[in-house]
């Protein structure tokens, strides 16, 4: 059977909820489409009780639907209120599995063979992507689930996990204190699970809480239930075939990426490559006339913004555009600038005057204002000094800037800016701190971004990352080589260089190699090591911003040590030919290599044999190398008395952001399980709100509008974030401590999920982070990278 | 690492501190005009010592609360310079930081910041000096009373501070060599795995040396308790009877193959063994710390029971 509306939507989420909310209030014939047996699949899936957040709170509702903070059980119940008396037609159980394009409308193909014609399509599929499940005959019962709403509905029965990952430890953990659990894992490691979370397994495992078994391979699954198991399930084990009968399968192997539930409606976009998704218009259509993408598929990941667009686009199908929901705060950001007296003169002045900016389009560069604040600075206000952290990145709009740079053999330097030019590359590049103190001449209007906007901005458009490399490069060597090298000779040196890049551990060259070129680290950091009676011994750590290779090419010798990435590094390498060019140029340049060759020589004989390089190794390989601050402990020292443990928990909701015992030992250092404030952090990448912030001393910390999503714990390749609910926070009194009331190191507990909580190096309090301060035998202690090799003994 | 330890804290100071106040002490004893004798504690110099000592004997005990309750003093420079630039921008970042900094600052705190370690350097040492003080005070007169209850506790506890000072600097590298894994990745069930690896070698093998291994499996089920404190109780009895037979059996057999599942099965039985002896190590040591733990905290209220009851005694019939 084939109906036929104008508008069909795809995915009940808060998008494809106002779209059709706000079609039925206009009479808009339309049908939403939704694969689950529920609206909102998504926020149905958030915790029990889960308080649902109305970030960002600047942005005004524009919606046929109500929102405001709620619980999920609240805001579901409404919203199915409001659609029900909108009269909005609604059919859920209604999966979508292909779209095509035919005779200037669309076809939809349904689960179960219906289809729809439809004259535009909104899809609002959402990003959660599918579960990925058991291919299995069988798995289609409902006693194999792929999620636990609540574990404390589950009482005294025999419970199969199958996973290995975080949330199927979690998922296994949770229900083992009131049930039987086996967990099945298909290979022998639980490589994908964090540290924190291993070592609880360990300890609920040696208290034979539950079970594991490994190398594990569930082969079928059956129904012909023996009382009282109703499912078996069949297992290749190493020790042959075993049939596993219990009340209930879970299944937590992972999901799918979003863009693979949306390049399997099949529908053929012109630009799209690879991973990415396709582009969208102001209106949200797609490069598909007449298909629309709108809510957190197309890059909007909060509910509100999921409700406007659905308005929105509905507005825009029946021809009532509506001025963007944030021209007026665009206007407002614009109004620093002398003579913009509107949005788009504003943007107009952008294009022309910001050569950075020209290559963007207009959704992004939208985008990158309504993220940027634009200021008139005083003349000789300092905008940032050198040493703090970096957080922005900073356009000239107009007036000029002073940057201050001292380089680390202490020379000085200045350098003026003026309009159109940029600064903050490097800060913005590397992840480190700033390497010179920027000042405001006169008149000068910044328009200072926030650096994860950039570092967004950077991924999707390749001629903006260009651009800056080209400006960080010749800015840096100008630092590495001194002012005296003219503009020409930098851009000759430049000539024919190409981008290298490197993971963790992947040396950039070997010692005895031939000499290629010269290696400017762009981001992230590499090790220098030697070859000292056929042991490698580490010498030195750079970061990104400086250059190594440059002995060999001095001496014209092969090679004279390893230098191996120390994180996942980018770098740009020069020709030897240009170097050597223009090093004969310029006899001050030779002069000054020279030197270094020597001091360089000098540190090579000086780096003892005796040092543990391995110890360094292993730090790189715990993360060290892109971490700037790391919390160790000296198990020559450590009582383990858990008294840092304990004190983290007193300074942040009664939390501990560090497990002691999880994590691992090398000789007599332990890394514990613990946040690295990595140069570029992971965890950063995919906030809803942006709410990871980084603060000038360097602290990683989440602000206050977390809405508890989970992606940063996601993210976060060390495993240090937790979920959970923070507890009202209390010191213990002189009588809690006498009457011997301790306050609990753990108050929340494991899958309660509202909000993200990490180490935040006890931000602002005197006396530094609480577990170094409160250790009392001194075997804690925060490091950085730098510092690796003195604490090697090297 | 070169971080200091609690003995060592900076070119032990409070050692040179404690020093130079016994020595004193000692001086002040020698050169006053008043003697040892009955009532000793009651002179000027009596006083002095026994004032003294009991106020250290409180702050010594404060440690304990100190330890306890963590100072969480906002660092103001940092605060006034965010909200500097707040008032200046109406920024968010530096707002969201400055809610972040009162936060974990909340509660108030009335103590100073100073690190664990130096309280505990300063515990160590003040902890000695008092033995000297009180000793002094007493000017040598003991007798079945609680004036000398208090001094025995005071002793007893000092005595026991030592053997923590002392055990705090050798249990840690014992406690690592305890802990140390072959594999990190798989060390929660360690025994799991080696225990499959043993059934399945031991049902390749003769019965005799087969049962043996398969007593062996038994050997980690007791999980080990409190009582092993004092390393009597064996956990590795039938693992290295096992080893025993193993051992026997080899020296006999000629056949290459069934040697060779031999030395395998050894090698097993001996990362068995090298586990069990650490699991035992780990609680054997962890026990002593919490006995250690058990004893000189609530020892130390004692002392501040019996001190005031001292007290009280003297002012009630002196
Ligand atoms: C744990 C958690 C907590 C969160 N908390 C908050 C919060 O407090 N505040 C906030 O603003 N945001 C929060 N978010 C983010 C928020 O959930 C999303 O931004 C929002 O749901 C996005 O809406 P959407 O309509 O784009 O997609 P979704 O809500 O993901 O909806 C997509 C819908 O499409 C359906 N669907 C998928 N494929 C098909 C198909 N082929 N055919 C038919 N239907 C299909 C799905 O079943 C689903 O119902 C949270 C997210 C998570 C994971
Ligand atoms: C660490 C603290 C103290 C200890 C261990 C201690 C111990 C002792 C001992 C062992 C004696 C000798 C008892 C005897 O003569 O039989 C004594 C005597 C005495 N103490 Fe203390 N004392 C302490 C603190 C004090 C304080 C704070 C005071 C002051 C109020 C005090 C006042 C006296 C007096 C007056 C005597 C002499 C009493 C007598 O000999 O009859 N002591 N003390
Ligand atoms: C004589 C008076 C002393 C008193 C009243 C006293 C009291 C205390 C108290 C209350 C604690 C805290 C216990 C806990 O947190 O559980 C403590 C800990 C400790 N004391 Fe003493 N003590 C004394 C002397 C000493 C001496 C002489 C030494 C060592 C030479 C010593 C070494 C220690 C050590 C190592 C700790 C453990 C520190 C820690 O774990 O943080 N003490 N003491
Ligand atoms: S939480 Fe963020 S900063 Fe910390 S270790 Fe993980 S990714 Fe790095
Ligand atoms: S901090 Fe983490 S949990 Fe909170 S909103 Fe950001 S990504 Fe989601």
């Amino acid at each position: 059977m084939t109906e036929s509306v104008t508008v069909a939507i795809i995915g009940a989420g808060p998008a494809g909820l106002a779209a059709a909310a706000r079609a039925a209030a206009v009479g808009l014939p339309h049908l939403l489409l939704e694969a689950s047996p529920t609206i909102a699949a998504t926020v149905a899936g958030y915790p029990r009780g889960k308080l649902v957040m109305t970030e960002p709170a600047s942005l005004p509702l524009r919606s046929s639907l109500g929102f405001s903070a709620a619980t999920r059980e609240e805001v579901l119940e409404s919203w199915g209120r409001e659609l029900a008396t909108i009269g909005a037609k609604v059919r859920t159980n209604a999966r979508v599995l292909g779209v095509c394009r035919q005779n200037g409308s669309f076809l939809l193909t349904l689960a179960g063979g219906d289809q729809l014609v439809a004259e535009q399509v909104i899809v609002a599929i959402g990003r959660q992507g599918d579960l990925r499940r058991l291919e299995l005959d069988g798995a289609g019962s409902p006693l194999v689930q792929y999620g636990v709403e609540d574990p404390s509905q589950h009482v005294g029965e025999m419970i199969v996990v199958v996973g290995a990952g975080d949330s199927a430890v979690e998922t296994a953990l949770s229900l083992a204190p009131h049930n039987r659990v086996l967990l099945l894992n298909r290979h022998e490691e639980f490589a994908s699970c964090g540290e924190a979370n291993l070592r609880r397994l360990g300890d609920a495992l040696a208290a034979g809480a539950l079970e594991v078994r490994r190398c594990s391979t569930a082969t079928a699954i059956t129904h012909d239930g023996c009382d009282p198991f109703p499912v078996a399930l069949v297992v290749d084990s190493p020790n042959g075939v075993e049939r596993i009968a219990c009340n209930r399968v879970i299944v937590r192997i992972g999901s799918l990426p979003a863009s693979t539930s949306l390049q399997r409606l099949g529908i053929k976009f012109p630009d799209l490559e690879g991973g990415a998704l396709p582009r969208i218009s102001d209106w949200f259509e797609s490069s598909v006339p007449g298909l629309y993408i709108i809510g957190a598929l197309a890059g909007y990941p909060l509910i509100k913004q999921a409700l406007n667009q659905g308005y929105e686009v509905i507005e825009h199908i029946r021809g009532q555009p509506l001025p963007p929901a944030d021209e007026d705060l665009l206007r407002n950001k614009l109004a620093p600038v002398e003579g913009i007296d509107s949005v788009a003169a504003g943007i107009d002045f952008l294009y022309q005057r910001q050569p950075l900016l020209k290559s963007l389009n207009l959704v992004q560069l939208r985008g990158l204002l309504r993220d940027s604040d634009i200021r008139r600075r005083d003349t000789g206000d300092v905008i940032f000094r050198r040493n703090d952290f970096s957080n922005s990145f900073f356009f000239i709009l107009t007036g000029a800037v002073s940057i201050h740079v001292q380089y680390p053999d202490g020379k000085r330097a200045e350098f003026a800016l003026g309009p159109g030019e940029f600064f903050g590359e490097i800060g913005l590049l590397s992840g480190r701190r700033r390497t010179g103190t920027a000042i405001a001449g006169a008149n000068c209007v910044l328009m200072e971004t926030p650096q994860r906007s950039m570092l967004k901005l950077l991924d999707s458009a390749p001629d903006v990352q260009r651009q800056l490399d080209e400006v960080a490069l010749k800015r840096a060597l100008a630092s590495c080589f001194g002012t005296a090298l003219a503009d020409e000779q930098v851009i000759e040196l430049v000539k024919g260089a190409e981008e290298r890049d490197f993971a963790t551990g992947e040396p950039l060259f070997h010692q005895g190699d031939t000499a290629n070129g010269l290696y400017w680290i762009r981001r992230g950091s590499v090790t220098i090591s030697h070859r000292i009676n056929d042991k490698d011994v580490v010498a030195a750590y750079l970061a990104a911003g400086n250059y190594v290779g440059e002995m060999a090419l001095i001496s014209g010798q092969p090679r004279s040590a390893t230098v191996r990435a120390a994180a996942p590094t980018e770098t740009v390498l020069l020709q030897a030919s240009h170097f050597h060019a223009m090093i004969d140029r310029n006899p001050g340049v030779r002069k000054d290599l020279t030197t270094r060759y020597f001091a360089g020589l000098q540190a090579i004989s000086a780096s003892k044999e005796g040092g543990n390089s391995a110890l360094v190794e292993f730090l790189v390989a715990r993360g060290g190398g892109e971490a700037t601050d790391m919390l160790l402990i000296d198990y020559e020292r450590c009582i383990r008395c858990d008294n840092c443990e304990r004190a983290c928990a007193l300074v942040h909701e009664g939390v501990s952001l560090l497990d002691r015992r999880a994590g691992q030992t090398f000789g007599s250092i332990h890394v514990p399980a613990s946040c690295r404030h990595c140069e570029h952090p992971k965890c950063m990448k995919d906030c809803p709100p942006d709410a990871i912030r980084r603060s000038p001393q360097g602290e990683i910390y989440i602000s206050d509008t977390c809405i508890g999503c989970g992606n940063c714990r996601e993210h976060c390749p060390y495993g240090v974030i937790q979920m959970g609910t923070p507890q009202p926070d209390r010191r213990p009194s002189l009588l809690d401590v006498l009457l011997g009331r301790k306050p609990a190191i753990n108050g929340a507990a494991i899958g309660a999920t509202t909000k993200a909580m990490k180490c935040d190096m006890c931000i602002g309090l005197l006396g530094g982070a609480a577990c170094v301060r409160e250790c009392p035998t001194g075997a804690a202690r925060r490091i950085g990278p730098s510092e690796f090799h003195v604490l090697a003994g090297m | 690492m070169a971080n200091e330890s609690f003995l060592g804290y900076r070119q032990l100071r409070y050692f040179k501190l404690a020093a130079v106040a016994g020595a004193s002490a000692l001086l002040i004893a020698i050169f006053l005009p008043d003697r040892f004798g009955i009532g000793y504690g009651g002179t000027v110099a009596g006083y002095l010592f026994g004032g003294i000592a009991a106020f250290l004997v409180g702050f010594l005990a404060w440690y304990g609360i100190r330890k306890r309750r963590p100072p969480r003093i906002a660092d103001r420079r940092r605060l006034e310079r965010r909200s500097r630039v707040v008032v200046a921008q109406g920024g968010s970042d530096a707002d969201d930081e400055r809610r972040q900094i009162e936060r974990r600052s909340g509660g108030g705190a009335t103590q100073q910041a100073g690190p664990l370690l130096a309280w505990l350097s300063v515990h160590v040492y003040l902890g000695g000096l008092v033995v000297v003080l009180a000793v002094l005070h007493s000017g040598l007169n003991f007798g079945w009373n609680v004036h000398t209850l208090a001094l025995l506790l005071l002793v007893i506890v000092a005595a026991s501070g030592v053997w923590g000072a002392l055990a705090y600097l050798h249990y840690p590298p014992l406690l690592t060599r305890s802990e140390l894994v072959e594999d990190p990745s798989r060390s929660f069930d360690q025994f799991a795995e080696i225990n499959r690896a043993l059934g399945e070698s031991a049902s390749r093998l003769p019965a005799g040396v087969a049962t043996a291994m398969t007593r062996a499996i038994q050997d980690d089920s007791r999980s080990p308790g409190p009582w092993q404190w004092l390393g009597t109780t064996r956990a590795d009895v039938a693992t290295a009877d096992a080893l025993e037979h193993v051992r026997a059996l080899a020296s006999e057999v000629t056949d290459v193959e069934l040697s060779g599942r031999l030395r395998d099965a050894y090698a097993l039985l001996l990362r068995k063994h090298r586990a069990l002896i650490q699991r035992h190590d780990a609680a054997r040591l962890g026990t002593r710390m919490r006995i250690w733990r058990l004893a000189h905290g609530p020892l130390s209220l004692a002392l501040i029971a019996a001190l005031v009851a001292h007290v009280s005694t003297i002012i009630v019939f002196w």
